[in-house]
């Protein structure tokens, strides 16, 4: 990995010796691991049950030679282009509560990268009640209002990212700009956290 | 209930003026789906599925909601 000069060496260091859980690897969590590696992350736990398909390529870190396979093996060769030497722990499974607590058991920080609220839901009830440091983002679809997209910290543990409002829907595609802003501003506040810096 | 017995919360950094006695009863009056929706109240956040029916409502209480909706 190619250092980034301007890091403090116990900045570098509190970075690199983080685990991050990613709990989804579309286009939330595809372009938020991305950002994270290439802000010096080095361990990563990544989880996602789904296999690339023509539609993710509007927003997600893969790419045409990748369709049909597992989003995890595609996300993590992806990334090990930037950082050969990551730790990248790629997870097939569908999560649900008991698998999610106990595969980002010792992760520092978790971000929630799914598409359904009903998983976010489900996410957020496993975790948070443990004391887990939660990165969750909702309301990022459609076009235009960026300043709507915000970051917010909700107790301790919780950042919310997103405008909180917009879902998916006929009115709302999912797309590249927006989603790519929201996984962009978890990736940021997961280092920031990382640092104790403001979110 | 009668109107003098109304109080006033913060909710999403607005004052408001409710006369639901829990944090689930007005989040009813706002039609927010709670089983998909952060809480943070009296600075504790709850998550889906939290008992909200006994957090009871504080004048001049803050109130703040992030709603989970689709898309990723």
């Amino acid at each position: 990995m190619s250092a980034n000069p301007y890091l403090k060496d116990e900045e570098r260091a509190a970075i690199e010796s983080a685990r991050i859980g990613i709990a989804g690897a579309g286009g939330l969590g595809s372009n938020c691991a991305m950002h994270l590696v290439r802000a010096g992350v080095r361990h990563l736990t990544v989880a996602d049950f789904d296999v690339v398909n023509e539609s993710n390529l509007n927003r997600q870190f893969f790419f045409r030679d990748q369709l049909g396979q597992k989003k995890v093996e595609a996300l993590k060769a992806n990334l090990l282009r930037i950082d050969p030497g990551a730790d990248i722990r790629a997870v097939d499974v569908k999560l649900d509560a008991d698998s999610a607590r106990e595969l980002f058991e010792d992760c520092d920080i978790v971000v929630e990268a799914f598409d359904v609220a009903d998983a976010k839901a489900m996410l957020a009830a496993a975790l948070l009640p443990r004391g887990k440091r939660l990165v969750t983002a909702s309301g990022l679809a459609g076009w235009g209002r960026s300043n709507a997209m915000r970051v917010r910290k909700m107790g301790v543990r919780l950042v919310a990212v997103g405008d909180g409002e917009t879902a998916v829907g006929e009115n709302a595609a999912p797309a590249s700009p927006r989603v790519g802003i929201a996984a962009a501003m978890q990736a940021n506040s997961v280092v920031a956290l990382l640092l104790g810096k403001e979110i | 209930m009668p109107a003098e017995e109304k109080m006033k919360i913060v909710y999403q950094g607005e004052s408001v003026e409710t006369a639901a006695g829990t944090v689930a009863g007005f989040l009813a009056e706002r039609s927010v789906d709670v089983a998909k929706a952060i809480v943070e109240y009296g600075g504790e956040v709850y998550a889906p599925g939290a008992d909200l029916e006994s957090l009871s409502l504080e004048d001049g209480a803050a109130l703040d909601v992030f709603k989970l909706t689709a898309g990723g």
